[in-house]
């Protein structure tokens, strides 16, 4: 068992489960949650965790955590995964713990890393300007045989590390890339797009082993998902066990949870690597696992980052192995759809649904003008469901997602 | 299908616990969760009578704590009813804080500060405010803002405080609300109608001398009316009525009109009956005096087209506004009269008519052209009647109010051009602004519970002065934009004087003394030479609450200042909210009657008044030395009041 966690970010959720769990933690984040901490007391060590780069100092970091006595330290953000990776490099002595923290964080050295250890991938690369972008077109359309006349084939260009969607372009004919593209996105990684249902999945490793494999059924990516997925995904768990194994130990990843992103091939025989993070995944779905399988995912995720940890100190922090559960939770992430909104409405189907759970949708504080959504961030809250019947989970979380909660 | 209620109090017993055990850095998110159980609650009488039993573990687990209902001493009974409409979760706060009220009042939980007599004040002051939807949720339903979910937690929590604090527990608060309506004479009477109409279905012996009066005036204005029953089956008394008999109906009727400013349906069936058929009874059955009744002679078929063809039972009050029209002898002005000639021909804009469909509260059909032609002759009758409503439109209130005081040919002129073409044209600094041009106003979500007249020019003036207020801090960098504003949007009234007491370079308060001053001797009799004020002055006034703190800016105009029947010299003055009774801090109380104010007006002592005032116009050629006369105690007084007002808020140069 560890001595005590550094929680490298803010999170009150988390925070909340260690103290409710009662074990040993300290947060390190921005020096301006200082005085708030203070107030709730919460052990708290101020440091600006600006983008880990050759200057960084995560040594120093690591003496200001000494009177803490921490020994492990777990990233709750994508923007502190290299700290952490930092961190447990020294604490367990081992310098590729960081780098593998690089590798979560450079999607091009991801892709190249999944591919030599022979996940399937689309075809990609690194480009630093507009007509690298061309070529790479050029090139996707060759290999896809086109012929004079036909579409472009379709790609994506996104940014070596974000979380999520940021900065994200989908790119769909040749005209698109100087329509959407511009020189303040390279260099970065164009790769062919993939056919096929989108799913995450949220494996908890131990000692380079998977502990616990949670399967996230995607709705509408960004808006909607629920746990545990509908039957086609769950009928594919061995083989999605084995890939995520795979990835696991393609990475040499030991301790953590890591959040992968699949895409189910047409014959729904295999499934393409898309790409993959080691934080806390956005769309509350530790929530949403957790309540479905009946135990606090958020401090599971935590517990899996100690490499002192017994398999039977584990297994409190887990569900039964094998335990499959009755229920499906799923959530609708709301952001309004109007330019301009004034209030609230709940509709009243959506009180008379019995699969609905709770929201805790936030009340505009007046008339106020909506700017664009941005990387599936700052929505306006969440409205929870849950029931036996998958198809009508999903049936319901695609309603939700056109039901404009905001006017 | 839906939830059962003993599921739908499990989970709120779950997410009670959940809140209650969170750590204090946690709770905002299960505050949330816990409301949204409770808003499932509040969909049955059951389920809202679940919440009211566990009312008492709800206030304990701190779900009011760091919100604006912690302190229950410091609710506002009249911000009940506008935040119960405003939506989860802030409604279903305001609900639990109701029935927290209410568990203090029937002694289920004590709450200190707050004792269980001053909880069934506080709620009983919420069914008198809440009135129109306390008693009847009809009015909700029809108005597609509220959800149906929204509408229902409102009436079961109204209907639960009913049970508790019913309607004769109620009496003494209504009969103060129905008077202070009577003496403040607004033209919208919806709510003073709503408060009637539930009372007349009390037993009678339940009510009063006075309040049997009003319920009379609108239900049973005479025995032959009470006898009748219906407005139709009284029109077919009349012709067989003697003549002495009528003249006192006639009067009858009219005293009551005069008396409470309500006119009945009997009234109207009457008036029109006389049109027809007893001329001569015509100017008993308005109230006119030797002034109305030469008006009404000169002008007999006007007067007759207007009773006959645009007067119906939907905008019935058009009678005390006619009425009001012809003491003011408005129609022998060759203006109002050309204009209103052609008003009555008016083809209105397919806009401007679905607004004014829309905006008929009546459950009487109502055509477009009445409701404008009755809706004008209230606004030329009862000048001081207009109001905002839920508007933030004190300006245009101001206006239209200002106009048909003092230009009353301008105002109609206006409404012709607004009506039949949905624009309107001013003019601003040598440029033209057309409203329909302009996208912004200071409104985004019109209510629409106003006068016919308000209803066609408000959501045009609003734009155009919002246009001109853009235009002028543009134009005139560092100035207050009122300064060139007010001038252009109310015309060539505004006295071309101008004093502010905020700095807007500076971002302080400065010259107060010399505001002061300045406005004791433009506008007091005893330091202005003994004289009253020509036209009505536009003036801005900072709105604070109980506790003096600011809230913002208003827009009134001071009509006069002079001493009231007591002696007490009292600044008289126009205020387009709907609350005449406020109560603004320090002690500053404005009444709106018993202190010599006519219908309309409100009022306070001069010096508290002056103490609110941020700006104001003022005629420059006459101030001469006045205004260092004014006594140096009294400007001390004024300046202590607002420092320790709404100028904590300020810096002070």
């Amino acid at each position: 068992m560890a001595n005590r966690f550094a929680l490298i970010g803010w999170s009150l959720p988390v925070i909340e489960s260690m103290q409710k769990a009662g074990l040993p933690y300290v947060v390190v984040s921005f020096p301006d949650f200082e005085s708030y901490a203070k107030t709730h007391e919460i052990p708290f060590v101020g440091y600006h965790l600006d983008e880990f780069g050759s200057h960084s100092n995560s040594v120093g970091l690591a003496e200001l955590l000494r009177p803490f006595d921490v020994d492990v330290a777990v990233p709750l953000y994508e923007e502190t995964v290299e700290w952490a990776g930092a961190l447990n490099s020294i604490y367990r002595n081992d310098p590729r713990v960081l780098n593998r923290a690089f590798l979560f964080r450079n999607k091009a050295m991801m892709k190249r890393k999944a591919l030599l250890g022979g996940l399937r991938v689309g075809l990609f690369e690194e480009v630093h300007s507009l007509e690298q972008v061309h070529k790479f077109l050029d090139r996707l359309n060759e290999a896809e045989l086109q012929l004079e006349g036909e579409d472009d084939a379709w790609f994506h260009a996104k940014p070596f590390a974000a979380a999520g969607t940021v900065g994200h372009h989908f790119i769909k004919s040749r005209e698109d890339i100087d329509r959407k593209m511009s020189i303040k996105d390279f260099p970065c990684l164009v790769e062919s797009h993939l056919q096929g249902q989108e799913f995450s999945c949220e494996a908890f490793i131990h000692k380079g082993k998977i502990r616990f494999l949670n399967i996230t059924e995607y709705v509408k990516l960004g808006y909607s998902n629920f746990i545990p997925a509908g039957p086609e995904l769950e009928a594919k768990r061995e083989l999605i066990h084995n890939e995520v194994q795979k990835l696991v130990d393609i990475f040499g990843i030991e301790y953590g949870m890591i959040h992968p992103e699949w895409f189910v091939s047409e014959d729904g025989k295999q499934i393409n690597f898309g790409e993959v993070a080691c934080r806390i995944p956005g769309g509350h779905i530790l929530e949403l696992c957790g309540q479905a399988y009946g135990f606090d995912a958020l401090l599971a995720f935590v517990v899996s980052h100690d490499p002192n940890m017994t398999e039977e100190e584990l297994d409190r922090y887990f569900p039964p192995r094998g335990y499959m559960p009755p229920k499906h939770f799923g959530n609708v992430m709301v952001f309004p759809k109007a330019a301009q909104i004034s209030r609230l409405e709940i509709p009243e189907e959506l009180l008379e649904e019995p699969y609905y759970l709770d929201n805790n949708l936030t009340q505009p504080l007046g008339p106020q003008k909506i700017n664009a959504r941005e990387g599936f961030g700052n929505h306006f809250g969440t409205v929870n469901f849950a029931g036996e019947d998958p198809a009508r989970i999903r049936e319901l979380l695609k309603h939700y997602e056109d039901v404009p909660f905001y006017v | 299908m839906a939830l059962t209620l003993s599921e739908r109090e499990a989970r709120l017993y779950e997410s009670l616990a959940a809140f209650e055990h969170a750590p204090l850095f946690a709770r905002e998110e299960k505050r949330k969760r816990l409301l949204s159980q409770a808003d499932l609650l509040a969909q049955d009488a059951a389920g809202m009578a679940h919440l009211y039993e566990n009312i008492a573990a709800i206030h304990r687990s701190g779900l009011f704590a760091g919100t604006p209902w912690e302190d229950p001493s410091r609710l506002v009974p009249g911000l009940v009813a506008g935040t119960l409409l405003s939506g989860p979760a802030g409604s279903t706060l305001e609900m639990l804080s109701e029935l927290r009220m209410l568990a203090v009042a029937e002694g289920r939980l004590a709450l200190p500060g707050c004792p269980p007599e001053a909880a069934r004040h506080f709620l009983r002051q919420v069914l008198v405010y809440g009135f129109e939807y306390a008693f009847s949720t009809e009015e909700l339903s029809e108005n597609e803002r509220y959800t149906r979910t929204e509408v229902r937690k409102v009436s079961l929590l109204f209907d639960l405080l009913k049970q508790h604090l019913p309607l004769p527990s109620l009496l003494p608060y209504l009969k103060e609300e129905i008077e202070t309506i009577i003496a403040h004479r607004p033209v919208v009477v919806t709510r003073i109608k709503r408060i009637l109409e539930q009372l007349q279905h009390l037993p009678p012996d339940l009510l009063d001398g006075p309040l049997r009066a009003y319920v009379e005036a609108l239900f049973a204005p005479t025995p032959l009316a009470q006898k009748a029953g219906t407005a139709h089956y009284y029109a077919e008394q009349l012709p067989h009525l003697p003549d002495a008999a009528l003249e006192q109906e006639a009067q009858a009727l009219s005293q009551q009109m005069l008396d409470t400013g309500l006119v009945s349906t009997f009234q109207l069936a009457f008036l029109q009956y006389a049109a027809r058929e007893r001329t001569a009874l015509v100017p008993i059955a308005l109230a006119l005096n030797a002034h109305g009744r030469a008006d009404y002679e000169r002008h007999q078929a006007f007067v007759h087209q207007l009773i006959l063809s645009f007067l119906v039972p939907g905008n019935k009050q058009g009678v005390y506004g006619l009425a009001r029209t012809l003491q003011r002898n408005l129609f022998s002005q060759k203006t109002v009269w050309h204009a209103f000639s052609r008003l009555v021909k008016a083809r209105l804009h397919p806009v401007i008519r679905e607004r004014l469909e829309e905006g008929n509260l009546s459950p009487f059909a109502l055509t477009a052209e009445q409701a404008l032609i009755g809706g004008t002759l209230c606004v030329l009758g009862q000048p001081l009647g207009v109001r905002q409503g839920n508007n933030p439109t004190c300006q245009s209130a101001r206006g239209i109010s200002m106009w048909s005081r003092h230009a009353p040919g301008k105002l109609i002129n206006l409404l012709i051009d607004t009506a039949t073409t949905n624009n309107a044209v001013f003019r601003y600094e040598g440029e033209l602004i057309e409203s329909a041009g302009v996208q912004e106003g200071l409104t985004t979500a019109f209510d629409f519970k106003l006068d016919p007249v308000s209803i066609v020019l408000v959501p045009h003036l609003d734009k155009v002065y919002n246009e001109m207020m853009k235009r002028a801090s543009l134009k005139h960098p560092g100035k207050d934009p009122h300064a060139s504003v007010n001038p252009a949007f109310y015309g060539h009234w505004i006295q071309t004087g101008f004093k502010s007491v905020y700095n807007p370079l500076l971002y302080g308060i400065e010259n107060y003394e010399e505001f002061i001053r300045i406005f004791y001797a433009a506008f007091h009799p005893e330091y202005n030479g003994g004289h009253h004020l020509i036209y009505p002055v536009p003036a801005g006034i900072f709105i604070t609450d109980s506790g003096a703190n600011m809230l913002g800016f208003h827009a009134i105009s001071l009509l006069r200042i002079e001493q009231a029947p007591d002696g007490e010299w009292r600044a008289y003055f126009f205020n387009p909210n709907s609350q005449g009774k406020q109560d603004w801090g320090q002690r500053i109380t404005p009444t709106v009657s018993g202190h010599g104010e006519r219908h309309g007006e409100s009022s306070l002592p001069a010096a508290q008044f002056a103490a609110r005032v941020y700006a104001y116009h003022f005629n420059q050629l006459r101030l001469g030395d006045k205004p260092g006369k004014v006594p140096t105690a009294t400007v001390a007084h004024i300046t202590q009041l607002a420092k320790e007002s709404w100028g904590r808020k300020y810096q002070w140069l």
